[in-house]
């Protein structure tokens, strides 16, 4: 069903406008140049060494205490550091130092430069040769009260899997974006979705993800995989993460997978058929959960036409 | 949901290290906010300076993290339509 919302929108002149296509609901990935397979494991999620987490809550076998009780680690060391409310119970996310391998270096560090010259960071994911998808916020500041900000932002330096200071596929900078009018007119968290086009195929190089739409049901069985550029990590460091998606609604994904600012524009994506694929671009950290735009038929469209 | 409202406030800040001089580049976030906020960072600019919307008025943390510096973050509350000022000292580790 289309609302409108999900009008294509460009910072590009009217005659390179792009459409929307009629297509499957399941587009390919591409692991790139010289890849080695790596497969899932059996519940879903990247075979990242040292990487283990649980699902299932240890059975009760007493009554624990309910006083708000210090970590006996804080005897010895003090209390812990603050962490992010988008962290959601113990840290459990893994760095990533092999960044230039796929899948990881399908995933890029973004430098932002807004309309005002105010800087960010992001994190964008290919979905083709010359194409991220990333949050709307990312490529259009909407609602920021800062004279001069709001609007598409000026440029944005893509580094794909990047490792701190280290850059193995180089960087390129974008002045080629595009987004939705449902994000870009209204600032509805709903349509925060857009797409960065590079002026290189580097994603012929680095592989990219595939992306589809599912069925609720098919959603909630699934493992949700994040992977990106947290800001509260050392600078240009590539963490993941991974859960069961928590709930969904019409355009929408929820999950507990950590996140931190910095992290605006990853995919939330699952192993299907051996392959990656995004169900979501994750866009907002919150106390409870974080959530991302949901991968439905109109975005799908829309991702599909801006790869081409 | 439908379509966002503008804004509620605004919070507006200066990281500086231990001897108060302006630290640039420093990575600003929210580690608390009232509701949902984009996941996205800020870098301070040549004079310290970040600046954030806040969707909604209630109570934020903001965190900042330099190279080389440990992470600090301050709480501020952000009412009806005003601009919040916060200060993010980062000394070393």
């Amino acid at each position: 069903m289309s609302d409108g919302q999900h009008t294509p929108v460009s910072n590009q002149p009217e005659e390179h406008a792009p459409g929307t296509l009629e297509q499957p609901i399941v587009q390919a990935p591409s692991e790139g140049a010289g890849a080695q397979p790596s497969m899932p494991t059996g519940e879903g999620r990247e075979p990242v060494e040292g990487y283990l987490r649980t699902e299932a809550a240890p059975e009760e076998l007493w009554t624990p205490p309910t006083a708000d009780l210090p970590d006996i680690g804080e005897a010895s060391f003090g209390p812990p550091p603050p962490v992010a409310e988008t962290v959601h119970g113990p840290d459990d996310r893994v760095e990533i130092t092999n960044t230039s391998v796929y899948p990881w270096r399908a995933h890029a560090s973004l430098l932002i430069q807004a309309a005002d010259n105010s800087m960010w960071i992001g994190t964008g994911w290919f979905i083709g040769p010359h194409t991220m998808a990333t949050a709307g916020h990312v490529v259009y500041i909407k609602n920021s009260g800062v004279p001069g900000r709001d609007g598409w932002v000026k440029n944005i330096k893509v580094m794909p899997g990047r490792n701190g200071s280290s850059l193995p596929y180089g960087s390129v900078t974008s002045t080629n974006f595009r987004s939705v009018t449902g994000w870009v007119n209204s600032g509805d968290p709903n349509y925060d979705y857009g797409a960065i086009i590079l002026p290189t195929d580097l994603g012929a190089t680095t592989g990219w993800f595939g992306f589809g739409v599912w069925p609720d049901g098919d959603l909630l069985a699934v493992t949700g995989n994040i992977s990106g550029y947290p800001g509260d990590k050392p600078a240009g460091t590539e963490w993941y993460d991974a859960r069961r998606i928590a709930s969904v609604d019409v355009r929408k994904v929820y999950y507990d997978i950590d996140t931190a600012g910095g992290q605006s524009g990853s995919g939330v994506y699952r192993f299907a058929n051996g392959g990656r694929y995004g169900v979501a671009v994750h866009a907002y950290g919150g106390a409870s959960t974080n959530s991302g735009t949901r991968i439905v038929t109109p975005v799908f469209n829309n991702l599909l036409a801006w790869k081409a | 949901m439908g379509e966002q409202a503008a804004p509620l406030g605004r919070i507006v800040g200066v990281v500086r290290d231990q001897n108060g001089k302006p630290v640039e580049g420093a990575r600003v976030y929210f580690t608390g906010a009232p509701g949902p906020v984009p996941d996205i960072a800020a870098l301070s600019a040549s004079d310290g300076s970040f600046s954030f919307a806040a969707p909604v008025e209630g109570t934020y943390t903001v965190e900042s993290r330099g190279e080389g510096l440990a992470p600090a973050s301050a709480t501020v509350g952000v009412r009806g339509g005003e601009e919040a000022r916060v200060e993010i000292s980062l000394k070393a580790p």
